[in-house]
């Protein structure tokens, strides 16, 4: 039975090892970073539709999934969202996989080609009025059921935040396992293509006229920038974005519709005593050369599609990388296969430090990974991985 | 009687900080507006 003072050592242990491995040190041990999704509600035996609405059942789904496997620190910890709330208003934004565990990002998009000057002349009220207008349909309804229909969505996203909180202090009083982040600073680029104009639409727009994109994320950004850092903070955790727009992109067109403000961030977090955790979705290889421009030890790389190796070659003495299991392989190869590929990750990435070993996506499916392999490759990385 | 959402948003700043001040109040509508955009 640990006590509190067990639990406490081993959360400073394993909040000491990433900070040096963000430093680009050696630490004790190479840290294991847990990505698990809804994959912890599947892997329990249970469905998203029952986690919603039981805070304590959420809690035991996670809890399980994160101690079954080796891990020393945690990306999320619990659902990222208050669906059901986002259901009960009537929004299309999300939705539960037929296997109701997994639950999917719904593209739609509530602008329309036309409509870049309106935007660009108050965002706030074209958000307001024409996405949130169009998108949420209770907030259609008629006067007073569409303000009651508001307030309640707001009181339940107030208290998914107290939960939360309360998860977090779960974690690492109860746990002993640090989350690596405390907040996202999401790219308003990012947020125009997810939930404004669309994939399709923006990639479309870009080519016909890449000029009014760019004025429309200006426009944008903002209200966004209260999570830019402007003030000294903690070491740990980091400043969070995870970035999925860019491996669609150009060179160009990233240099000017991304970029500016990810620098901006990584550059304020640095600043400002902290690091930048990027996960990097897809690959960015056309865009590598604008990294030289951060400062050394300021970006952390977590690692989808990008090859590690190549990666670690690169930059390895001047960002700390996380990443270096895929996914796919713990559902489709052997376990000898797998700690035969994390061997040699760790034998090419762990030397010198900088180095977090990862799942190269997070999991949200109970048939995402084989469970067994899965111990075993985390076990095998921990051992091995003592500097 | 219809409402927009922006209308309904102001009205929820309205209430829930009744002694802010206009700029405190126009803060939180731009970040209660902004929330909706995940929703």
């Amino acid at each position: 039975m640990q006590t509190k003072e067990d639990i406490k050592k081993l959360f400073d242990e394993r909040r000491q090892r990433l900070i040096d491995a963000s430093d680009l040190k050696e630490p004790d041990y190479v840290p294991i970073l847990s990505q698990i999704n809804a994959y912890a509600i599947g892997y329990a035996g249970h469905t998203a539709w029952e986690v919603f609405d039981d805070y304590d059942l959420e809690r035991e789904c996670y809890k399980k999934a994160n101690t079954d496997f080796y891990f020393d620190c945690i990306l999320m910890f619990g659902l990222n969202h208050p669906f059901k709330a986002y259901f009960d208003v009537g929004s299309p934004t999300y939705m539960v996989a037929e296997n109701n565990v997994t639950i999917q990002h719904m593209e739609s998009s509530q602008m329309n080609a036309d409509e870049y000057d309106e935007f660009i002349e108050d965002p706030i009220k074209f958000i307001a009025n024409k996405v949130g207008g169009r998108k949420i349909e209770k907030l259609n309804a008629d006067y007073p059921e569409s303000y009651e229909a508001l307030e309640k969505l707001y009181n339940k996203i107030a208290e998914f935040k107290d939960n939360s909180a309360f998860n977090k202090k779960y974690v690492t009083e109860e746990l002993g396992l640090p989350i690596i982040s405390s907040r996202s600073a999401a790219n308003p680029c990012d947020n125009f293509f997810d939930f404004i104009r669309g994939f399709k639409g923006t990639l479309t727009d870009i080519r016909r006229d890449i000029s009014k994109v760019e004025r429309a994320i200006e426009a944008l950004t903002p209200y966004y920038e209260k999570n830019i850092p402007s003030s000294q903070e903690p070491q740990f955790p980091w400043l969070l974005s995870t970035a999925h727009i860019a491996p669609f992109l150009s060179r160009t067109q990233f240099e000017r519709l991304y970029w500016p403000y990810m620098k901006r961030c990584v550059e304020a977090a640095h600043n400002c005593g902290t690091k930048y955790i990027c996960f990097m979705e897809g690959v960015w290889k056309q865009h590598y050369d604008l990294f030289d421009e951060l400062p050394k030890g300021a970006y952390i790389a977590a690692l989808e599609g990008d090859d590690i190796f190549e990666f670690k070659k690169r930059f390895g003495d001047r960002m700390a990388i996380a990443g270096g299991m895929p996914q796919g392989m713990l559902k489709y190869s052997s376990a000898e296969e797998c700690i035969d590929h994390t061997k040699k990750v760790y034998d090419a990435c762990a030397p010198g430090g900088g180095f977090i070993f990862t799942l190269d996506k997070a999991i949200v499916d109970p048939a995402d990974v084989n469970a067994d392999t899965f111990r075993k490759v985390n076990e095998f990385a921990r051992e091995y991985g003592k500097y | 009687m219809k409402k927009t959402v922006l209308e309904l948003v102001e009205e929820y700043v309205d209430k829930t900080m009744p002694d802010a001040t206009p700029e405190q109040k126009k803060k939180a509508i731009d970040a209660n507006v902004i929330l909706l955009l995940r929703v």
